[in-house]
């Protein structure tokens, strides 16, 4: 499945709405990393963790061709952009769900994951994806420790909390894309 | 206290019709008078904007000095200290000596070489590495400048003064575009790209993580950033996506195109290159830093009765093919799954559709060109921060003018003026999106 699906999937899996940019950019960077034949343009850090410029690129190419709807709700500082499906955007995510039935709820799985985690916030899913980020430049194969994303995220200084970091792999955990060794 | 003498960047000033005097450093200037970085004096910055705008026939050589220049105040704005400075410095310099002919159309025929993107930017690191004359003048700060162009923390460097470098060569805010689109506007002539630089440079901070620091600006530095924003969509709407310059930049593909690929003239064995920074690249190298845009113009020309030639000399007298089928895609598309195909469409699938319409419409496959271009309205594919009470909140957030969309997408099909063949090719367009 590639950007434009993966998108549709996550949308299709939280009632078609998410809420921040940053929210989309995590969930998408956590799916990819879950589920690998994803094909998602790459990842760079940036101050709130690994951020693709292609994902943001492909997400204003659904915003103009009106597949996705871009507001920006009154209310909340700083609370971000919500993003829903157009009609034509449901449409075309039903078909891509015909399509991609087993990875739609490979990637439903996750959102729900992070939804009971932390309600879809943008801190915990930027907690994980920093420390996952960190993890993956510093390891390789799956087996990454949840003692070392908490010391890599303290040697670089990342600036969270002890908890913010427990948080963080916390979330990995469950994802199953960490191992605990406590 | 500095280990740098007052002057030592200060080695030669060149004249610069943006800023005046352009200072370098001893190093700098043995640089630019290497053939690797001469060699760019023959790459026009804008391709074939220049059959637009006859003035823009600037090059990436009077760039890569102004991006030098930029570097150097903004190094100074961030309180770098004289060793990053010089490295900044150096990887402004150098950002673009990876370069082929027609700056980025080159690209696409690399692409379409290699199976895969080869971007200038990788080049550019291949020869601070292996160019013998340029490794030689870098010494042990080669692979600093590289590691900062990777956008990998540059070994020896302090982790958070790394990535603030990074991100003074290469992001949102750097100095690449501050300096193109002032540039590009002066040479063409135009006042589309003009913005407040001395206000922005002047608002420039970084965020106050203690590691990973990233540029931003002040709040004071607002509306410097929108008034760049908006210089970046004009100077996108009116000329980087000219339709005639697109139309000029597809021609000329199609001709490198088949030099490379049918007609033989350029060695296709010449261009294949991997990206693996840790082999040696120097037969790659030294085929490709022989080309500029004159020399491959020529040495395709020199093949008089090649179809490569001809449509060079279609280009040269300005003999281009027209604008023929032009569609906003958000608006004149109805039908939502053509609409998610086009949305999706790669360089491939557009030059076999361009074939497909040539065929149907009894026409040779060289005389219509499907393109899709995308006029950029947002701002950076990237964050731009602002420091709002000690807070860095992206630009996005804050800014009062609210944009609807990210690009203005449009869909083009070049061909020939006769209107029988328009009528045809009309035709066959509507057909293949659905458009009654």
């Amino acid at each position: 499945m590639d950007v434009y699906d993966t998108v549709y999937a996550i949308l299709a899996a939280n009632n078609n709405t998410i809420r921040g940019r940053t929210v989309i950019q995590k969930l998408v960077y956590l799916s990819s990393k879950k589920i690998p034949s994803l094909d998602v343009p790459p990842y760079k850090p940036h101050y709130f963790g690994p951020f693709s410029p292609g994902l943001r690129w492909a997400l204003g190419r659904m915003v103009s061709f009106y597949f996705l709807y871009e507001e920006y709700p009154p209310g909340d500082m700083y609370s971000g952009y919500k993003y829903s499906l157009t009609r034509d955007g449901h449409k075309l995510a039903k078909e891509s769900k015909e399509r991609n039935n087993g990875t739609f709820e490979e990637i439903a799985k996750i959102v729900d994951i992070c939804r009971k985690f932390g309600g879809l916030k943008t801190a915990p899913l930027s907690y994980a994806s920093k420390i996952h980020y960190l993890l993956s430049s510093h390891e390789t194969g799956s087996g990454m420790s949840l003692a070392n994303a908490v010391k890599y995220a303290k040697e670089l200084g990342w600036k969270v909390s002890e908890d913010n970091v427990d948080q963080g792999a916390e979330l990995l955990e469950q994802l199953g894309l960490v191992t605990v060794s406590r | 206290m500095s280990r740098y003498p007052d002057d030592y960047f200060r080695f030669k000033s060149i004249r610069d019709p943006l800023y005046g005097f352009i200072d370098l450093s001893e190093a700098e200037t043995r640089i630019i008078d290497t053939p690797v970085f001469r060699r760019l004096l023959g790459i026009k910055q804008l391709s074939h904007a220049y059959l637009v705008y006859p003035t823009a026939i600037h090059t990436r050589f009077e760039h890569s000095l102004g991006v030098t220049h930029l570097a150097d105040r903004v190094s100074r704005q961030l309180s770098f200290d004289d060793d990053v400075r010089e490295i900044v410095r150096l990887a402004s310099l150098l950002h673009d000596v990876g370069h082929g002919p027609f700056s980025h159309l080159f690209e696409t025929v690399m692409e379409r070489v290699n199976g895969k993107k080869i971007d200038h930017d990788k080049i550019s690191m291949m020869l601070i590495k292996e160019d013998p004359c340029i490794s030689s003048i870098l010494g042990d700060k080669a692979e600093k400048i590289i590691q900062i162009l990777d956008h990998k923390p540059a070994s020896g460097l302090d982790r958070k003064i790394s990535s603030l470098a990074t991100d003074v060569v290469s992001s949102p805010l750097d100095v690449d575009k501050m300096d193109y689109l002032r540039r590009d506007s002066y040479h063409i002539g135009v006042a589309y790209g003009q913005f407040d630089l001395p206000r922005i440079i002047h608002t420039l901070m970084h965020t106050d993580d203690p590691t990973e620091q990233r540029i931003c600006v002040n709040s004071k530095g607002q509306d410097s950033i929108e008034s760049y924003r908006l210089g970046r969509y004009l100077m996108h709407a009116q000329v980087y996506k000219h339709h005639t310059r697109l139309i000029g930049d597809q021609m000329f593909l199609q001709a490198l195109d088949l030099a490379v690929n049918e007609e033989d003239i350029i060695p296709k064995e010449r261009l294949l290159t991997d990206t693996d920074l840790s082999k040696p690249h120097k037969e790659f190298l030294d085929f490709y830093t022989g080309l500029d845009d004159r020399g491959l113009y020529d040495c395709i020309l020199e093949k008089r009765e090649s179809k490569a030639a001809k449509i060079l000399r279609r280009i040269q007298n300005r003999d281009l093919l027209k604008r023929v089928v032009e569609y906003l895609l958000d608006k004149e598309v109805p039908n939502a799954q053509v609409r998610a195909r086009m949305a999706r469409l790669k360089s491939d699938d557009l030059r076999n559709m361009s074939h497909k319409i040539a065929s149907e419409a009894g026409l040779d496959r060289h005389d219509v060109i499907v393109h899709s271009s995308a006029v950029p309205v947002n701002l950076y594919e990237g964050e731009i921060l602002v420091m709002r009470k000690g807070v860095p909140v992206e630009l996005d957030e804050l800014s009062p003018i609210d944009v609807h969309k990210a690009a203005i997408n449009k869909f083009y099909v070049f061909g020939p003026g006769e209107d029988t063949a328009k009528r045809r090719i009309e035709e066959c367009v509507r057909r293949q999106l659905g458009i009654s």
